[in-house]
Protein backbone atom coordinates (compact mmCIF):
# COMPACT_ATOMS: atom_id res chain seq x y z
CA UNK A 1 0.00 0.00 0.00
CA UNK A 2 1.39 3.47 -0.82
CA UNK A 3 2.55 5.46 2.17
CA UNK A 4 0.27 8.15 3.61
CA UNK A 5 2.67 10.79 2.41
CA UNK A 6 2.65 9.46 -1.14
CA UNK A 7 -1.14 9.25 -1.13
CA UNK A 8 -1.37 12.80 0.07
CA UNK A 9 1.01 13.98 -2.67
CA UNK A 10 -0.94 12.09 -5.30
CA UNK A 11 -4.19 13.69 -4.13
CA UNK A 12 -2.87 17.21 -4.18
CA UNK A 13 -1.03 16.89 -7.51
CA UNK A 14 -3.98 15.27 -9.26
CA UNK A 15 -6.29 17.97 -7.85
CA UNK A 16 -3.99 20.66 -9.26
CA UNK A 17 -3.83 18.92 -12.64
CA UNK A 18 -7.63 18.52 -12.77
CA UNK A 19 -8.11 22.18 -11.83
CA UNK A 20 -5.98 23.08 -14.83
CA UNK A 21 -8.88 22.19 -17.17
CA UNK A 22 -9.47 25.30 -19.25
CA UNK A 23 -12.99 26.73 -19.48
CA UNK A 24 -14.93 23.83 -17.97
CA UNK A 25 -18.06 26.00 -17.94
CA UNK A 26 -18.00 26.30 -21.73
CA UNK A 27 -17.51 22.56 -22.12
CA UNK A 28 -20.40 21.93 -19.71
CA UNK A 29 -22.60 24.29 -21.72
CA UNK A 30 -21.73 22.51 -24.96
CA UNK A 31 -22.55 19.16 -23.37
CA UNK A 32 -25.88 20.52 -22.11
CA UNK A 33 -26.85 21.81 -25.52
CA UNK A 34 -26.47 18.46 -27.23
CA UNK A 35 -29.41 16.23 -27.95
CA UNK A 36 -29.21 12.96 -26.02
CA UNK A 37 -32.64 11.72 -26.98
CA UNK A 38 -32.22 7.96 -27.44
CA UNK A 39 -34.14 7.90 -30.72
CA UNK A 40 -33.93 11.31 -32.21
CA UNK A 41 -30.42 12.13 -31.16
CA UNK A 42 -28.82 14.35 -33.69
CA UNK A 43 -26.88 12.20 -36.07
CA UNK A 44 -24.60 15.09 -36.82
CA UNK A 45 -23.75 15.26 -33.17
CA UNK A 46 -20.53 13.39 -33.51
CA UNK A 47 -19.52 15.42 -36.51
CA UNK A 48 -19.87 18.58 -34.48
CA UNK A 49 -17.22 17.54 -32.06
CA UNK A 50 -13.91 19.10 -32.71
CA UNK A 51 -11.64 16.39 -33.84
CA UNK A 52 -9.21 15.88 -31.05
CA UNK A 53 -5.91 14.22 -30.88
CA UNK A 54 -5.40 10.55 -30.31
CA UNK A 55 -6.86 8.96 -27.19
CA UNK A 56 -4.28 6.28 -27.23
CA UNK A 57 -1.51 5.22 -29.50
CA UNK A 58 -3.51 3.98 -32.40
CA UNK A 59 -3.63 3.61 -36.08
CA UNK A 60 -3.64 7.26 -36.91
CA UNK A 61 -4.50 8.03 -40.46
CA UNK A 62 -4.31 11.45 -41.93
CA UNK A 63 -7.34 12.02 -44.04
CA UNK A 64 -7.32 14.80 -46.54
CA UNK A 65 -10.95 15.63 -46.18
CA UNK A 66 -12.47 17.86 -48.80
CA UNK A 67 -14.79 20.30 -47.12
CA UNK A 68 -18.04 21.55 -48.63
CA UNK A 69 -16.41 24.91 -49.14
CA UNK A 70 -13.52 25.65 -51.43
CA UNK A 71 -10.90 24.98 -48.78
CA UNK A 72 -9.37 21.58 -48.29
CA UNK A 73 -8.96 20.45 -44.73
CA UNK A 74 -6.65 17.87 -43.35
CA UNK A 75 -8.04 16.06 -40.36
CA UNK A 76 -6.33 13.43 -38.30
CA UNK A 77 -8.64 10.83 -36.87
CA UNK A 78 -7.82 7.55 -35.18
CA UNK A 79 -9.53 4.21 -35.31
CA UNK A 80 -10.69 4.39 -31.65
CA UNK A 81 -12.22 7.85 -32.09
CA UNK A 82 -13.79 6.92 -35.41
CA UNK A 83 -15.12 3.71 -33.91
CA UNK A 84 -16.84 5.62 -31.10
CA UNK A 85 -18.49 7.98 -33.57
CA UNK A 86 -19.57 5.20 -35.93
CA UNK A 87 -21.15 3.21 -33.13
CA UNK A 88 -22.94 6.28 -31.78
CA UNK A 89 -24.30 7.03 -35.25
CA UNK A 90 -25.45 3.45 -35.84
CA UNK A 91 -27.10 3.27 -32.44
CA UNK A 92 -28.91 6.53 -33.06
CA UNK A 93 -30.20 5.14 -36.35
CA UNK A 94 -31.13 1.72 -35.01
CA UNK A 95 -34.86 2.47 -35.21
CA UNK A 96 -34.68 3.76 -38.77
CA UNK A 97 -35.17 1.77 -41.95
CA UNK A 98 -32.01 0.30 -43.41
CA UNK A 99 -32.65 0.45 -47.12
CA UNK A 100 -30.41 -1.16 -49.72
CA UNK A 101 -31.10 0.23 -53.17
CA UNK A 102 -30.17 -2.18 -55.92
CA UNK A 103 -27.75 -0.56 -58.38
CA UNK A 104 -29.52 0.04 -61.67
CA UNK A 105 -32.81 -1.38 -60.40
CA UNK A 106 -35.99 0.48 -59.52
CA UNK A 107 -36.52 -1.54 -56.33
CA UNK A 108 -34.26 -2.40 -53.48
CA UNK A 109 -34.32 -4.43 -50.32
CA UNK A 110 -34.13 -3.42 -46.73
CA UNK A 111 -35.28 -3.97 -43.22
CA UNK A 112 -37.09 -2.23 -40.41
CA UNK A 113 -35.89 -1.58 -37.82
CA UNK A 114 -32.34 -1.26 -39.04
CA UNK A 115 -30.83 -2.86 -35.93
CA UNK A 116 -33.61 -4.76 -34.21
CA UNK A 117 -33.48 -5.67 -30.56
CA UNK A 118 -34.44 -9.14 -29.32
CA UNK A 119 -38.21 -9.45 -29.22
CA UNK A 120 -38.85 -6.71 -31.77
CA UNK A 121 -40.92 -7.37 -34.87
CA UNK A 122 -38.79 -7.17 -37.99
CA UNK A 123 -39.74 -6.72 -41.63
CA UNK A 124 -37.23 -7.60 -44.29
CA UNK A 125 -37.59 -7.16 -48.00
CA UNK A 126 -35.10 -9.07 -50.01
CA UNK A 127 -33.94 -7.32 -53.15
CA UNK A 128 -36.40 -8.31 -55.90
CA UNK A 129 -35.17 -11.08 -58.24
CA UNK A 130 -34.50 -9.90 -61.77
CA UNK A 131 -34.70 -12.08 -64.86
CA UNK A 132 -32.27 -12.05 -67.78
CA UNK A 133 -34.68 -9.73 -69.58
CA UNK A 134 -34.23 -7.16 -66.82
CA UNK A 135 -37.74 -7.59 -65.45
CA UNK A 136 -38.54 -8.30 -61.82
CA UNK A 137 -40.01 -11.77 -61.62
CA UNK A 138 -40.20 -12.29 -57.87
CA UNK A 139 -40.48 -10.11 -54.82
CA UNK A 140 -41.03 -10.89 -51.18
CA UNK A 141 -41.12 -9.88 -47.57
CA UNK A 142 -40.18 -11.74 -44.40
CA UNK A 143 -41.69 -10.78 -41.05
CA UNK A 144 -40.50 -12.30 -37.81
CA UNK A 145 -39.69 -11.61 -34.18
CA UNK A 146 -36.04 -10.94 -33.49
CA UNK A 147 -34.55 -13.85 -31.57
CA UNK A 148 -32.26 -13.74 -28.57
CA UNK A 149 -28.88 -12.07 -28.53
CA UNK A 150 -27.18 -15.45 -28.24
CA UNK A 151 -28.54 -16.56 -31.58
CA UNK A 152 -27.34 -13.33 -33.15
CA UNK A 153 -23.91 -13.65 -31.62
CA UNK A 154 -23.53 -17.20 -32.84
CA UNK A 155 -24.22 -16.05 -36.33
CA UNK A 156 -21.90 -13.05 -36.19
CA UNK A 157 -19.10 -15.21 -34.85
CA UNK A 158 -19.35 -17.25 -38.03
CA UNK A 159 -20.01 -14.34 -40.29
CA UNK A 160 -17.34 -15.22 -42.79
CA UNK A 161 -18.27 -18.88 -42.80
CA UNK A 162 -19.78 -20.71 -45.72
CA UNK A 163 -22.91 -18.86 -46.73
CA UNK A 164 -24.72 -22.10 -47.38
CA UNK A 165 -24.52 -22.80 -43.68
CA UNK A 166 -24.69 -19.25 -42.39
CA UNK A 167 -27.78 -17.28 -41.52
CA UNK A 168 -30.21 -16.78 -38.75
CA UNK A 169 -32.71 -19.61 -38.25
CA UNK A 170 -36.09 -17.95 -37.97
CA UNK A 171 -39.75 -18.61 -38.13
CA UNK A 172 -42.32 -16.08 -39.24
CA UNK A 173 -44.45 -14.92 -42.14
CA UNK A 174 -43.26 -15.07 -45.73
CA UNK A 175 -44.98 -13.10 -48.44
CA UNK A 176 -44.00 -13.68 -52.05
CA UNK A 177 -45.22 -12.03 -55.24
CA UNK A 178 -44.51 -13.98 -58.43
CA UNK A 179 -44.60 -11.44 -61.26
CA UNK A 180 -43.79 -14.13 -63.81
CA UNK A 181 -46.98 -16.04 -63.03
CA UNK A 182 -49.06 -13.17 -61.66
CA UNK A 183 -49.53 -14.96 -58.35
CA UNK A 184 -48.89 -14.11 -54.75
CA UNK A 185 -49.02 -15.95 -51.46
CA UNK A 186 -48.43 -15.55 -47.75
CA UNK A 187 -47.72 -18.28 -45.24
CA UNK A 188 -46.03 -19.09 -41.97
CA UNK A 189 -42.72 -20.84 -42.36
CA UNK A 190 -39.24 -21.48 -41.05
CA UNK A 191 -36.46 -19.84 -43.01
CA UNK A 192 -32.80 -18.88 -42.83
CA UNK A 193 -32.08 -15.23 -43.34
CA UNK A 194 -28.74 -13.50 -43.66
CA UNK A 195 -29.77 -9.92 -44.20
CA UNK A 196 -30.73 -9.05 -40.65
CA UNK A 197 -27.46 -10.30 -39.33
CA UNK A 198 -25.53 -8.63 -42.11
CA UNK A 199 -26.65 -5.38 -40.54
CA UNK A 200 -25.67 -6.62 -37.10
CA UNK A 201 -22.36 -7.84 -38.50
CA UNK A 202 -21.58 -4.36 -39.81
CA UNK A 203 -21.99 -3.02 -36.30
CA UNK A 204 -19.98 -5.91 -34.87
CA UNK A 205 -17.14 -5.28 -37.30
CA UNK A 206 -17.01 -1.64 -36.27
CA UNK A 207 -17.36 -2.47 -32.58
CA UNK A 208 -14.43 -4.89 -32.84
CA UNK A 209 -12.34 -2.03 -34.15
CA UNK A 210 -10.69 -4.38 -36.59
CA UNK A 211 -10.39 -1.91 -39.42
CA UNK A 212 -7.99 0.65 -40.77
CA UNK A 213 -8.77 3.99 -42.33
CA UNK A 214 -7.84 3.96 -46.01
CA UNK A 215 -8.65 7.58 -46.78
CA UNK A 216 -11.36 9.99 -47.76
CA UNK A 217 -13.38 10.02 -50.92
CA UNK A 218 -16.71 11.14 -52.31
CA UNK A 219 -19.66 8.79 -52.67
CA UNK A 220 -23.09 9.76 -54.00
CA UNK A 221 -22.00 13.39 -53.79
CA UNK A 222 -21.16 13.16 -50.10
CA UNK A 223 -17.90 13.05 -48.21
CA UNK A 224 -17.06 9.53 -47.18
CA UNK A 225 -14.33 7.74 -45.28
CA UNK A 226 -13.12 4.45 -46.71
CA UNK A 227 -12.33 1.68 -44.25
CA UNK A 228 -10.60 -1.61 -44.82
CA UNK A 229 -12.09 -4.31 -42.61
CA UNK A 230 -9.59 -6.85 -41.35
CA UNK A 231 -10.85 -10.23 -42.47
CA UNK A 232 -9.43 -13.11 -40.45
CA UNK A 233 -8.06 -16.15 -42.33
CA UNK A 234 -10.80 -18.62 -43.14
CA UNK A 235 -10.16 -22.29 -43.83
CA UNK A 236 -13.77 -23.23 -44.28
CA UNK A 237 -15.27 -24.39 -47.54
CA UNK A 238 -15.70 -21.66 -50.15
CA UNK A 239 -17.22 -19.29 -50.88
CA UNK A 240 -16.14 -17.19 -47.95
CA UNK A 241 -15.21 -13.55 -47.58
CA UNK A 242 -11.60 -12.72 -48.36
CA UNK A 243 -11.65 -8.92 -48.40
CA UNK A 244 -14.02 -6.24 -47.26
CA UNK A 245 -14.20 -2.47 -47.60
CA UNK A 246 -16.70 -0.11 -46.07
CA UNK A 247 -17.47 3.51 -46.80
CA UNK A 248 -18.99 5.64 -44.07
CA UNK A 249 -20.48 9.10 -44.33
CA UNK A 250 -17.88 11.59 -43.07
CA UNK A 251 -20.61 13.82 -41.65
CA UNK A 252 -23.20 11.48 -40.18
CA UNK A 253 -20.80 8.54 -39.62
CA UNK A 254 -23.38 6.07 -40.96
CA UNK A 255 -22.35 3.21 -43.27
CA UNK A 256 -22.91 4.03 -46.95
CA UNK A 257 -21.48 1.11 -48.87
CA UNK A 258 -19.86 -2.24 -48.31
CA UNK A 259 -17.84 -4.10 -50.89
CA UNK A 260 -17.13 -7.77 -50.33
CA UNK A 261 -14.78 -10.03 -52.25
CA UNK A 262 -15.35 -13.77 -52.07
CA UNK A 263 -12.95 -16.67 -52.27
CA UNK A 264 -14.46 -17.72 -55.60
CA UNK A 265 -13.36 -14.39 -57.11
CA UNK A 266 -16.76 -12.78 -57.17
CA UNK A 267 -17.44 -9.40 -55.66
CA UNK A 268 -20.61 -7.89 -54.27
CA UNK A 269 -21.41 -4.31 -53.47
CA UNK A 270 -24.23 -3.21 -51.18
CA UNK A 271 -25.29 0.38 -50.65
CA UNK A 272 -26.92 1.39 -47.37
CA UNK A 273 -29.36 4.21 -46.86
CA UNK A 274 -30.86 5.00 -43.47
CA UNK A 275 -34.38 6.37 -43.76
CA UNK A 276 -36.71 7.66 -41.04
CA UNK A 277 -39.65 5.26 -40.57
CA UNK A 278 -42.29 7.42 -42.22
CA UNK A 279 -45.29 5.68 -43.85
CA UNK A 280 -43.88 6.57 -47.26
CA UNK A 281 -40.49 5.03 -46.47
CA UNK A 282 -42.00 1.96 -44.82
CA UNK A 283 -43.95 1.35 -48.02
CA UNK A 284 -40.62 0.81 -49.77
CA UNK A 285 -40.25 -2.41 -47.81
CA UNK A 286 -43.62 -3.79 -48.88
CA UNK A 287 -43.81 -5.67 -52.17
CA UNK A 288 -46.64 -4.35 -54.30
CA UNK A 289 -49.31 -6.82 -55.39
CA UNK A 290 -50.57 -5.58 -58.76
CA UNK A 291 -54.28 -5.70 -59.48
CA UNK A 292 -55.45 -8.98 -60.98
CA UNK A 293 -52.87 -11.18 -59.25
CA UNK A 294 -54.26 -14.36 -57.69
CA UNK A 295 -53.55 -15.48 -54.15
CA UNK A 296 -52.40 -19.08 -54.12
CA UNK A 297 -50.49 -21.54 -51.93
CA UNK A 298 -46.79 -21.67 -51.28
CA UNK A 299 -45.87 -24.32 -53.87
CA UNK A 300 -47.55 -22.51 -56.72
CA UNK A 301 -45.96 -19.15 -55.86
CA UNK A 302 -42.46 -20.47 -55.44
CA UNK A 303 -42.71 -22.93 -58.35
CA UNK A 304 -40.40 -23.07 -61.39
CA UNK A 305 -38.62 -19.82 -62.04
CA UNK A 306 -37.52 -18.32 -65.32
CA UNK A 307 -33.91 -18.20 -66.41
CA UNK A 308 -32.11 -15.55 -64.39
CA UNK A 309 -28.80 -13.92 -64.87
CA UNK A 310 -25.91 -15.51 -63.03
CA UNK A 311 -22.70 -13.95 -64.27
CA UNK A 312 -23.61 -10.29 -64.05
CA UNK A 313 -25.62 -10.32 -60.85
CA UNK A 314 -23.90 -9.99 -57.51
CA UNK A 315 -23.62 -13.34 -55.68
CA UNK A 316 -25.83 -12.14 -52.89
CA UNK A 317 -28.50 -14.68 -52.37
CA UNK A 318 -28.23 -15.07 -48.65
CA UNK A 319 -31.80 -16.23 -48.19
CA UNK A 320 -32.86 -19.81 -48.24
CA UNK A 321 -36.48 -20.68 -48.12
CA UNK B 1 -41.30 4.19 -22.23
CA UNK B 2 -39.69 7.05 -24.11
CA UNK B 3 -38.43 9.20 -21.23
CA UNK B 4 -37.46 12.08 -23.50
CA UNK B 5 -41.10 12.74 -24.39
CA UNK B 6 -41.88 13.24 -20.71
CA UNK B 7 -41.00 16.81 -19.71
CA UNK B 8 -40.21 15.94 -16.10
CA UNK B 9 -37.87 13.09 -17.06
CA UNK B 10 -36.19 15.29 -19.62
CA UNK B 11 -35.57 17.98 -17.00
CA UNK B 12 -34.25 15.33 -14.64
CA UNK B 13 -31.78 14.13 -17.26
CA UNK B 14 -30.69 17.68 -18.06
CA UNK B 15 -30.14 18.32 -14.38
CA UNK B 16 -28.04 15.19 -14.22
CA UNK B 17 -25.92 16.31 -17.19
CA UNK B 18 -25.48 19.75 -15.64
CA UNK B 19 -24.47 18.29 -12.29
CA UNK B 20 -22.19 15.52 -13.49
CA UNK B 21 -20.40 17.24 -16.38
CA UNK B 22 -17.71 19.06 -14.44
CA UNK B 23 -16.46 16.07 -12.49
CA UNK B 24 -16.63 13.75 -15.52
CA UNK B 25 -14.81 16.26 -17.72
CA UNK B 26 -11.97 16.56 -15.23
CA UNK B 27 -11.76 12.79 -14.83
CA UNK B 28 -11.69 12.44 -18.61
CA UNK B 29 -9.04 15.14 -18.78
CA UNK B 30 -6.80 13.33 -16.30
CA UNK B 31 -7.35 10.04 -18.10
CA UNK B 32 -6.60 11.39 -21.59
CA UNK B 33 -4.54 14.52 -20.99
CA UNK B 34 -6.60 16.34 -23.60
CA UNK B 35 -9.64 18.59 -23.07
CA UNK B 36 -11.22 17.80 -26.43
CA UNK B 37 -10.93 14.09 -25.99
CA UNK B 38 -12.33 14.45 -22.50
CA UNK B 39 -15.37 16.29 -23.87
CA UNK B 40 -15.78 13.69 -26.60
CA UNK B 41 -15.69 10.88 -24.05
CA UNK B 42 -18.11 12.60 -21.68
CA UNK B 43 -20.55 13.15 -24.52
CA UNK B 44 -20.36 9.47 -25.43
CA UNK B 45 -20.91 8.68 -21.75
CA UNK B 46 -24.07 10.80 -21.61
CA UNK B 47 -25.37 9.19 -24.80
CA UNK B 48 -25.01 5.79 -23.18
CA UNK B 49 -26.59 6.95 -19.95
CA UNK B 50 -29.48 8.45 -21.96
CA UNK B 51 -30.18 5.10 -23.58
CA UNK B 52 -30.74 3.60 -20.13
CA UNK B 53 -32.01 6.65 -18.33
CA UNK B 54 -35.24 4.99 -17.23
CA UNK B 55 -33.14 2.57 -15.21
CA UNK B 56 -30.21 4.82 -14.34
CA UNK B 57 -32.34 7.55 -12.78
CA UNK B 58 -33.65 5.13 -10.19
CA UNK B 59 -30.12 4.26 -9.07
CA UNK B 60 -28.75 5.62 -5.83
CA UNK B 61 -25.74 7.13 -7.61
CA UNK B 62 -26.34 7.76 -11.33
CA UNK B 63 -23.08 9.73 -11.44
CA UNK B 64 -21.13 6.67 -10.34
CA UNK B 65 -22.70 4.72 -13.16
CA UNK B 66 -21.67 7.43 -15.63
CA UNK B 67 -18.13 7.48 -14.22
CA UNK B 68 -17.86 3.75 -14.71
CA UNK B 69 -18.92 4.12 -18.35
CA UNK B 70 -16.37 6.87 -18.86
CA UNK B 71 -13.53 4.83 -17.39
CA UNK B 72 -14.51 1.80 -19.42
CA UNK B 73 -14.56 3.86 -22.60
CA UNK B 74 -10.94 4.85 -21.98
CA UNK B 75 -9.94 1.34 -20.99
CA UNK B 76 -11.65 -0.19 -24.00
CA UNK B 77 -9.69 2.09 -26.26
CA UNK B 78 -6.49 1.11 -24.55
CA UNK B 79 -7.03 -2.57 -25.19
CA UNK B 80 -7.73 -3.44 -21.60
CA UNK B 81 -7.84 -7.16 -21.90
CA UNK B 82 -4.56 -7.64 -23.66
CA UNK B 83 -2.68 -5.65 -21.10
CA UNK B 84 -4.56 -6.42 -17.95
CA UNK B 85 -2.22 -9.16 -16.90
CA UNK B 86 0.89 -7.08 -17.31
CA UNK B 87 -0.55 -4.01 -15.64
CA UNK B 88 -2.31 -5.59 -12.72
CA UNK B 89 -0.18 -8.60 -12.02
CA UNK B 90 0.42 -9.60 -8.41
CA UNK B 91 4.20 -9.30 -8.49
CA UNK B 92 5.84 -6.24 -7.01
CA UNK B 93 9.42 -5.27 -6.29
CA UNK B 94 10.84 -2.63 -4.00
CA UNK B 95 7.57 -0.84 -3.33
CA UNK B 96 8.77 1.04 -0.23
CA UNK B 97 11.76 2.53 -1.98
CA UNK B 98 9.65 3.40 -4.98
CA UNK B 99 7.10 5.15 -2.74
CA UNK B 100 9.76 7.43 -1.30
CA UNK B 101 11.07 8.28 -4.73
CA UNK B 102 7.55 8.90 -6.04
CA UNK B 103 6.69 11.16 -3.10
CA UNK B 104 9.81 13.19 -3.73
CA UNK B 105 9.12 13.48 -7.46
CA UNK B 106 5.52 14.54 -6.93
CA UNK B 107 6.52 17.13 -4.34
CA UNK B 108 8.77 18.74 -6.92
CA UNK B 109 6.15 19.00 -9.66
CA UNK B 110 5.76 22.61 -10.68
CA UNK B 111 4.87 22.17 -14.33
CA UNK B 112 1.40 20.61 -14.53
CA UNK B 113 1.73 20.00 -18.29
CA UNK B 114 4.73 17.82 -17.51
CA UNK B 115 2.74 15.99 -14.86
CA UNK B 116 -0.12 15.34 -17.28
CA UNK B 117 2.37 14.08 -19.83
CA UNK B 118 3.90 11.74 -17.24
CA UNK B 119 0.44 10.53 -16.26
CA UNK B 120 -0.34 9.80 -19.91
CA UNK B 121 2.73 7.56 -20.08
CA UNK B 122 1.14 5.12 -17.64
CA UNK B 123 -0.83 2.16 -18.94
CA UNK B 124 -4.53 3.04 -18.93
CA UNK B 125 -5.46 0.83 -15.99
CA UNK B 126 -2.66 2.19 -13.81
CA UNK B 127 -3.83 5.69 -14.71
CA UNK B 128 -7.40 4.70 -13.86
CA UNK B 129 -6.34 3.44 -10.44
CA UNK B 130 -4.61 6.72 -9.60
CA UNK B 131 -7.44 8.90 -10.94
CA UNK B 132 -10.23 6.94 -9.27
CA UNK B 133 -8.42 6.46 -5.99
CA UNK B 134 -6.77 9.85 -5.53
CA UNK B 135 -8.72 12.30 -7.69
CA UNK B 136 -12.21 10.83 -7.32
CA UNK B 137 -11.23 9.75 -3.80
CA UNK B 138 -13.05 6.45 -4.10
CA UNK B 139 -12.52 3.67 -1.55
CA UNK B 140 -10.20 0.88 -2.69
CA UNK B 141 -13.11 -1.55 -2.83
CA UNK B 142 -15.05 0.67 -5.22
CA UNK B 143 -12.05 1.14 -7.49
CA UNK B 144 -11.60 -2.62 -7.49
CA UNK B 145 -15.24 -3.05 -8.38
CA UNK B 146 -15.03 -0.62 -11.31
CA UNK B 147 -11.85 -2.20 -12.66
CA UNK B 148 -12.91 -5.76 -12.00
CA UNK B 149 -9.95 -6.74 -9.82
CA UNK B 150 -9.20 -7.36 -6.14
CA UNK B 151 -8.62 -4.64 -3.55
CA UNK B 152 -5.05 -5.92 -3.08
CA UNK B 153 -4.41 -5.47 -6.78
CA UNK B 154 -5.63 -1.88 -6.60
CA UNK B 155 -3.25 -0.98 -3.80
CA UNK B 156 -0.24 -2.68 -5.36
CA UNK B 157 -1.07 -1.13 -8.73
CA UNK B 158 -1.32 2.30 -7.08
CA UNK B 159 2.22 1.92 -5.73
CA UNK B 160 3.57 0.68 -9.02
CA UNK B 161 1.78 3.44 -10.92
CA UNK B 162 3.17 6.08 -8.57
CA UNK B 163 6.68 4.69 -9.03
CA UNK B 164 6.30 4.74 -12.78
CA UNK B 165 4.92 8.25 -12.63
CA UNK B 166 7.95 9.35 -10.64
CA UNK B 167 10.23 7.68 -13.14
CA UNK B 168 8.63 9.58 -16.00
CA UNK B 169 8.83 12.86 -14.07
CA UNK B 170 12.49 12.47 -13.16
CA UNK B 171 13.39 11.67 -16.75
CA UNK B 172 13.22 15.42 -17.04
CA UNK B 173 10.63 15.78 -19.73
CA UNK B 174 10.33 14.22 -23.09
CA UNK B 175 11.77 10.91 -24.13
CA UNK B 176 14.08 10.87 -27.13
CA UNK B 177 11.52 9.24 -29.42
CA UNK B 178 8.80 11.76 -28.63
CA UNK B 179 5.65 11.31 -26.62
CA UNK B 180 3.50 9.05 -28.72
CA UNK B 181 0.43 9.43 -26.54
CA UNK B 182 0.75 13.15 -26.20
CA UNK B 183 -1.96 15.12 -27.86
CA UNK B 184 -1.03 17.24 -30.79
Amino acid sequence: MPTDELESQLRSTLARAAADFENPEQACQRLLQRNYHPRRANRRLAAGITTGAALVVGLAAVIAAVAHGPATKTTSITVPVLRTRLLAAIDNASSDILYTPAPGQPLGGGQYPAFPRPGQEVHVRIGPAVGSDGKVYKDGEYSFTMPSETAQRNYINHYTANLDQGGLHLSGTVMVVNHFRHLWGEWHSKFILGFTLDAAAIRAEIANGQFVVVGSTELHGQRAVELKINVPPNNEAPPHVTAERMWVNATTYLPMRESTRWSNGQQSVADYVFLPPTPENLAKLRPVIPAGYTRVGRIQVTGPKPHICTSTCPPKSKTKN
Amino acid sequence: MDWASDAASKRQFEAFVAGASDSLLRTGYLMTGDVRNAEDLVQETFLRVARRWNRVRSMDHPAAYARRILINLVLDDAGRRSRQQAELGPQDIGVDAADESATRALREVDDLAEFRWALAQLPARQRAVLVLRYWEDLPVAEVANILGCSAATVTSTASRAAARLAQALTRNGLPSTGPTTRSS
